[in-house]
């Protein structure tokens, strides 16, 4: 838990209000804070329901975000589904985690449970890098979370890799990946 | 021998001269008086109700009531005192008080000043300022300063508003900071 689950504050230079649509779409510098989570973009549109904020659709050249020191993403894209708790980045997504970095065409990050999910689209292959002090920790025993049997990222058939960085252990990138189609939010 | 005609010219001249000089000031009191006279105000009244109709549908656009008001013949104005204002379209109701109000443009325009609140029981919102525009005709609210706005998911200040009353759209401007309740687990 980051303690990023409070108040959510957004700002802009400027943002427009559809009433019936219940969104807000902000332009400008826009940038979202929930405490120690850091979104900045160009385009922040927000969707309520049931009174509440329950996702944040963001794009930016590229859209940039940050969680204290474990968590730096960017993206063309970035869905921030509250309720699900869970980031969606699509296009040139690239997310580091605790030393760990993911690159695909579309990365998935559970709040949660920390799980992260990058998949290919077109030539743009899964990328995962796992630095030497990470892999030897993970070695030597880090008990629980998802481990990988064979030394590699889980690659699927569609060619996504899923990793729980807390016990991660060395990979390459998934030699027989099959181009998917990314599934657009 | 003196030519008549040059006499009787001369005495015709002399007294048209001395009859313009009479209408002018038989036409023009004292100018103070006058000024006096203009710049007081043609129509007081207290406890008022005013109801505005759509010229189209007949139905009232919108009902104003003031402790007093003050109309003004040369500058086609008129002035409020704690105006309350009613705006009904079906389901968009506003209410919008303040100390002091204006009205302009043949009842197109009513300015609202000082302690300015305006709020949408239907849509859950509350909007505070300094001054507030509304132009009947074209069913449109500004507000030229900064604006406090408690919206059911939370608050949201900016230096300007402009909102369609009909389309329910809000524009805000020269900075947006909305605050969002965290999302309920």
């Amino acid at each position: 838990q980051s303690g990023a689950e409070g108040p959510v504050e957004v700002s802009a230079n400027q943002a427009v209000f559809e009433r019936d649509a219940g969104t807000g779409v902000y332009r400008g510098d826009a940038e979202l804070i929930q405490g120690n989570r850091q979104l900045n973009a160009d385009v922040l549109r927000l969707f309520t329901e049931n009174e509440q904020l329950v996702r944040v659709e963001a794009t930016g050249s590229p859209v940039r975000m940050r969680e204290g020191k474990d968590l730096n993403a960017h993206a063309d894209k970035l869905v921030y589904d509250l309720k699900r708790r869970r980031l969606i980045l699509t296009g040139n997504a690239y997310v580091q985690h605790q030393g760990n970095t993911f690159e695909g065409a579309r990365v998935e990050y559970d709040l949660n449970s920390r799980r992260m999910d990058a998949s290919s689209e077109g030539d743009k292959r899964v990328r995962l890098v796992i630095p030497a002090a990470n892999a030897s920790q993970a070695r030597n025993g880090d008990s629980g979370g998802e481990e990988s049997q064979n030394g590699e990222g889980n690659p699927g058939e569609d060619g996504s890799s899923t990793q729980s960085p807390a016990n991660s252990t060395p990979a390459t990138a998934p030699e027989n990946s099959t181009p998917n189609d990314a599934e657009t939010p | 021998m003196r030519r008549p005609g040059l006499l009787s010219a001369s005495g015709v001249i002399l007294l048209g001269l001395i009859v313009m000089m009479t209408l002018h000031e038989w036409g023009n009191p004292l100018e103070g008086d006058n000024e006096a006279f203009l710049s007081a105000p043609a129509i007081t009244a207290e406890n008022i109700v005013a109801r505005q109709f759509n010229r189209d549908s007949g139905e009232v656009e919108y009902r104003l009531l003031a402790n007093n008001l003050e109309q003004y013949e040369r500058e086609a104005l008129t002035l409020l005192d704690h105006p309350d204002l009613s705006l009904n379209n079906g389901n968009n109701q506003w209410t919008i008080q303040a100390d002091n109000g204006e009205v302009r443009d043949n009842g197109d325009l009513i300015v609202f000043e000082n302690n300015v609140e305006a709020v949408s029981k239907n849509n859950g919102v509350t909007l505070d300022t300094r001054e507030l525009h509304y132009l009947s005709g074209d069913r449109q609210v500004s507000a030229p300063d900064t604006v406090h706005m408690r919206h059911s998911e939370g608050s949201t200040r900016a230096g300007s508003m402009d909102a369609d009353l009909d389309t329910g759209r809000m524009t805000l401007k020269q900075g947006v900071v909305s605050e969002f309740k965290g999302p309920k687990p």
